[in-house]
């Protein structure tokens, strides 16, 4: 069993009448990307404070590698934090930044910050004053300073935010090649594509509460919401031959049939097709979006085991 | 150690990469002893009977700046730089960055150090350029600039030197303290610097109002309470630390002048240089 690098425990934030973090139990093994996906206001950058000892909860513990942050500050060490937008010293150039947290770290990485500068793409504007860098260039900036101490954990609270597609990609690209060096990362986001590209096991949290966890496959599949989408002629019969998967109209495709939860089914449902000679034209597998999921289990309406009842108005 | 050095530095580093501060409330003050020397020289050139400096001697020169530093102008510069230390980062919002990589503790021993050793050497720097430059002036005009630098003298001169620069930094650090709770509760450099100045202020002011109320009911003891004044406290113990006696906690006789303004009768102006002693 791999190493436990975040726990947290009945983790609990109160703002005033604001329950920003509601008993939160989370456990991130080592080695994966593990995602921290919710809506704006959700409490994910009010846990990661509270994950780098920022904030007090109001109750429940952190752990990182085992030790509570809130008494070892010492174990920080070997983290690496982008908490909200990156900020600077808009008056030091980005590489006197980058030099002046090594200092405040206490790490001798002269030579890493010119690599993490060019990895970053600030190569040539590493002696220019951040204050005149856009903002994407300060979120790769940022980037490159959660780097600076070569940590185990990285904690990224919404890394792309403010970046341009192609940005996007390339963080993106760069956070997926992290557990390959032996890395574990906390991404917090409110995209899902995003948390659905990347991430290895997610945690969905909604007005503080998590609503959901599991493997970002899993997750995907839960609930037998996966579907067959079958277009066939006479609709009618094909309608009647597959009564048993209780068949309704696709929303948005006319003469389309949707079968709900029937995506492993796809043979059997096309045999029976035949056999009723129905003309199949075709068979879709629809993999339902972690964005209908998402909407599924934070939304209104619609309940989601284990999740929706107290999730409103808690 | 060495850890602890590097955070040092790397506050140092902060404070004078902010040119708009460092230049305001630091840098300024060597350049205005340079500006004082070449003023004084254009003077005692274009204008014979302005020829004081000759009875200025070098000790009395590099201890004035300290009289400087610790007058409310002076005080002002620390407030500035102590604001910009302690609020800073909440207003850049760079808190987050700094404090998982360090205990707190620490970044705020950093930051008290880094005021201290700035203002200590902004005025030490100061001094070097006020003594040369006024000698410069003396070497010119062909006045003397005793007193002759025997080793008694050094030994002297260096003694109490090391004093008052070691009450500045006390100063310093104390201002520096009312000015890092004001500033981390206002969350704004500004704001910081603002109240820590009505503190000074008041601190100043409690003459006056002491004064008015020992008049008003004509009782002397009112005045004790000045006593409290920090800035009493550090004078006192300037006073001490130099041989003399304690202090009086009111600096001129109530009676003749307690409608003054509640600041120390200057001892430093350029136009009136006559040692006092
Ligand atoms: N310092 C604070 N004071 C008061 N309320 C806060 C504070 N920080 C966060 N909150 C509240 O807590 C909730 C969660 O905020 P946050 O953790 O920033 O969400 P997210 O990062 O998921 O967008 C919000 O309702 C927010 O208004
Ligand atoms: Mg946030």
């Amino acid at each position: 069993m791999s190493e436990i690098a975040i726990e947290t425990r009945n983790l609990t934030r109160r703002f005033g009448r604001v329950l920003a973090v509601d008993d939160l139990n989370l456990a991130v093994e080592t080695g994966q990307v593990y995602g921290f996906l919710g809506p704006n206001g959700a409490g994910k950058t009010t846990t990661i404070r509270m994950l780098l000892n920022l904030v007090r909860p109001t109750h429940g513990e952190v752990f990182i590698y085992g030790e509570p942050v809130a008494r070892n500050h010492g174990v920080l060490k070997r983290v690496g934090a982008q908490v909200e937008d990156a900020t600077f010293y808009a008056f030091l150039s980005g590489r006197r930044n980058l030099e002046v947290l090594a200092r405040i770290s206490g790490v001798d990485v002269d030579g890493r910050i010119d690599a993490l500068l060019a990895q970053a793409g600030l190569a040539e504007r590493a002696r220019d004053r951040v204050g005149t860098y856009s903002t994407g260039m300060r979120q790769r900036l940022g980037l490159a300073a959660t780097l600076l101490t070569d940590p185990d954990l990285l904690l990224l609270d919404e890394p792309t935010s403010g970046m341009d597609p192609a940005g996007m990609a390339s963080v993106r690209d760069f956070i997926k090649s992290l557990p390959a060096q032996g890395k574990t990362v906390f991404l917090s986001s409110h995209l899902l594509s995003e948390v659905e590209q990347v991430c290895d096991r997610v945690a969905i949290i909604n007005r503080g509460r998590v609503v959901a966890e599991g493997p970002v496959s899993a997750l995907l599949e839960q609930g037998g919401l996966s579907s067959l989408l079958i277009e066939a002629a006479p609709v009618e019969t094909a309608r009647a031959a597959l009564a048993a998967w209780s068949p309704v109209d696709a929303a948005e495709r006319p003469g389309w049939l949707y079968l709900a939860g029937a995506a492993d089914d796809a043979p059997a449902v096309t045999q029976r097709l035949v056999e009723a000679g129905v003309a199949v034209h075709q068979v879709v597998r629809q993999r339902q979006t972690l964005e209908a999921f998402f909407l599924s289990v934070t939304g209104e309406g619609v309940v989601v085991e284990g999740a929706g009842g107290d999730a409103p108005g808690a | 150690m060495l850890r602890a050095l590097d955070l040092f530095g790397a506050e140092w580093r902060k404070l004078w990469g902010n040119r708009r501060v460092s230049g305001c409330a630091l840098v300024v003050w060597p350049v205005m002893a340079l500006g004082a020397s070449l003023g004084l020289l254009l003077l005692n050139v274009l204008e014979a009977r302005l020829r004081t400096v000759q009875l200025l001697s070098w000790t009395d020169v590099a201890l004035s700046v300290w009289d400087v530093q610790s007058n409310l102008i002076g005080r002002v510069a620390v407030l500035a730089v102590a604001a910009t230390l302690f609020a800073g980062e909440y207003q850049w919002r760079t808190w987050k960055n700094i404090v998982p990589r360090r205990p707190r503790v620490q970044l705020m021993a950093a930051k008290f150090a880094v005021l201290g050793f700035a203002i200590l050497l902004t005025f030490i720097v100061m001094s070097v350029v006020m003594t040369v430059g006024f000698g410069v002036v003396n070497l010119v005009v062909g006045a003397p600039y005793g007193p002759d630098p025997t080793l008694n003298v050094i030994g002297d001169f260096l003694t109490r030197y090391s004093i008052r620069a070691g009450l500045s930094f006390v100063d310093t650090i104390l201002i520096g303290a009312v000015v890092a709770l004001l500033a981390m509760r206002a969350r704004s450099v500004l704001a910081g610097a603002f109240f820590g100045l009505v503190v000074l202020l008041i601190d100043e002011a409690l003459i006056l109002i002491l004064g008015t109320l020992s008049l008003l009911f004509n009782n002397e003891s009112w005045l004790e309470l000045l006593r409290l004044r920090f800035t009493y406290n550090l004078s006192n113990l300037s006073a001490i630390l130099q041989g003399g006696g304690p202090l009086a906690p009111v600096p001129f006789p109530v009676t003749m002048n307690a409608s003054g303004t509640g600041f120390t009768p200057p001892r430093w102006r350029p136009t009136r240089w006559r040692s006092r002693r």
